[in-house]
């Protein structure tokens, strides 16, 4: 279990980014709207120390279960800030919007079925079962987590649902950090375990320095105010108004219209 | 093929569809984020009036009541598919729907207590826009003759009343008045 200097500085820096974060979500009261990516925030700190700790007690095979225990409790809770976020954008009146339950639920099938079947297909080299598992458990999580993302992207856009400005932040860091583990998990996937896991290794610590750059623009961005909410001036009210009622009329006529 | 270079293969294919798919629609959300109201108002293509009048009084009265006269409903499809514009009329019709959509996103980004009025004028949107789709459809597949008739002209009549309908309301409230639903064409 040697750990190079690098491996050692960017525990400390994803330590200390986590705790800035977690100040950041706590003092500025983010963390009531964000309550379940405030917790995997607070997971990663506490996985970091517990992980420490195990190690300085070189007790190899509580680090591997504890570290692939929280792994798992990880991806839950990332999955957790998928529907976060998809109801914040996809309830924008406290009910899943009628033209858009669905289109998601459809994508969620699509893409765990798809997802499924392309985690099947590779042999990865690897020294035990588990191993074989755990890289192919890593691909399927990424590639998940990236459709699910793109998804709500692109149902908002098609929908016209807007998103809120930090919910944007939150969302551009985690598509950016998914997609990139997912380029880096198809890589690990393809290659296994084998020259010894050094490129697994390597490819790990990209992974880490891609979550570093996610966290430092999540502190920034969320360190920041959302622009002013602005008083709707009256003009736009009535013009706001006028359309809907007009529109009213409009659709109710086709659809009378389309009635037998 | 060995089963790890398929999935290198399709596992690429997927990375690049995400990329894609998320690069388009993002900038397409951005896009809208930087629009403002009245460049939206702008955007909305103008009707052509005349036609839809036309159309739409052939089957209503001004007031909007429904004609029940002989006369009434007297225009074949051929004559309301050419007053309204043929698929180049429809087309602006969806196009306006999709206008509209954009305008709900604003209202709902920029003004949190209209989340409500926002909400009811993008499914309204999204309905119309289905509607309109559906009529456009119908003459890509040829068979548009046989809806005319239930699509185009109760179309045009809902047109009328919209636009009669939102001229009370610009008046009654002294705001400029919608241009592209009065039609400048």
């Amino acid at each position: 279990m040697h750990l190079t200097s690098i491996d050692l500085l960017f525990w400390a820096m994803s330590f200390i980014e986590d705790v800035v974060l977690l100040s950041v979500m706590v003092l500025r009261g983010r963390f009531r709207a964000f309550p379940i990516f405030t917790s995997l925030v607070a997971l990663n700190i506490m996985r970091t120390i517990v992980l420490f700790v195990i190690r300085q007690h070189d007790a190899r095979a509580a680090y591997f279960y504890t570290f692939w225990l929280l792994a798992v409790v990880d991806v839950g809770l990332q999955f957790g800030i998928v529907y976060e976020l998809g109801s914040k954008i996809f309830r924008p009146l406290g009910e899943w919007a009628p033209d858009i339950k669905g289109r998601l639920l459809a994508w969620v099938i699509v893409s765990i079925l798809s997802t499924s079947l392309l985690t099947l297909i590779p042999r990865p080299s690897s020294s035990f079962w588990m191993q074989g598992l755990i890289l192919k458990g890593s691909f399927f999580s990424a590639a998940l987590m990236s459709e699910l993302f793109v998804g709500m992207i692109a149902l908002s856009a098609v929908a016209g649902l807007s998103w809120s400005s930090h919910l944007a932040k939150i969302a551009i860091g985690l598509t950016l950090y998914s997609v990139g583990t997912l380029v880096l998990e198809t890589v690990n996937t393809c290659l296994g375990l084998g020259g010894g896991g050094r490129i697994y290794e390597d490819l790990s610590r990209l992974r880490i320095a891609v979550y570093l750059g996610c966290v430092a623009y999540w502190i920034i961005a969320l360190w920041r105010n959302a622009p002013p909410v602005r008083k709707m001036p009256d003009h736009v009210r009535q013009q706001a108004s006028a359309i809907s009622q007009a529109v009213k009329i409009r659709v109710e006529t086709l659809r009378q219209s389309g009635e037998p | 093929m060995s089963p790890n270079l398929l999935f290198l293969s399709l596992a690429c294919l997927l990375i690049a569809f995400i990329l894609a798919v998320g690069i388009y629609y993002a900038l397409r959300l951005r896009a809208s984020t930087s629009t403002e109201w009245e460049a939206l108002l702008g955007k909305l293509i103008a009707i052509d009036r005349n036609g839809v009048d036309a159309v739409a009084l052939d089957a209503i009265e001004p007031s909007g009541q429904r004609r029940t006269d002989k006369l009434a409903r007297e225009l074949d499809p051929d004559e309301v598919w050419k007053l309204l514009g043929g698929l180049d009329g429809v087309k602006r019709l969806e196009s306006n729907s999709r206008i509209l959509v954009e305008m709900a996103a604003y209202l709902q980004r920029s003004y949190p207590e209209a989340a409500a009025v926002a909400e009811d004028l993008r499914l309204q949107a999204k309905e119309l826009e289905l509607h309109v789709g559906r009529l456009r459809m119908a003459d890509e597949q040829g068979s548009i003759e046989f809806h005319i008739a239930t699509y185009a002209q109760n179309a045009a009549v809902a047109y009328y009343l919209m636009e009669q309908r939102l001229q009370v309301l610009c008046r009654r409230a002294n705001v400029q008045t919608f241009r592209p639903l009065q039609g400048t064409r």
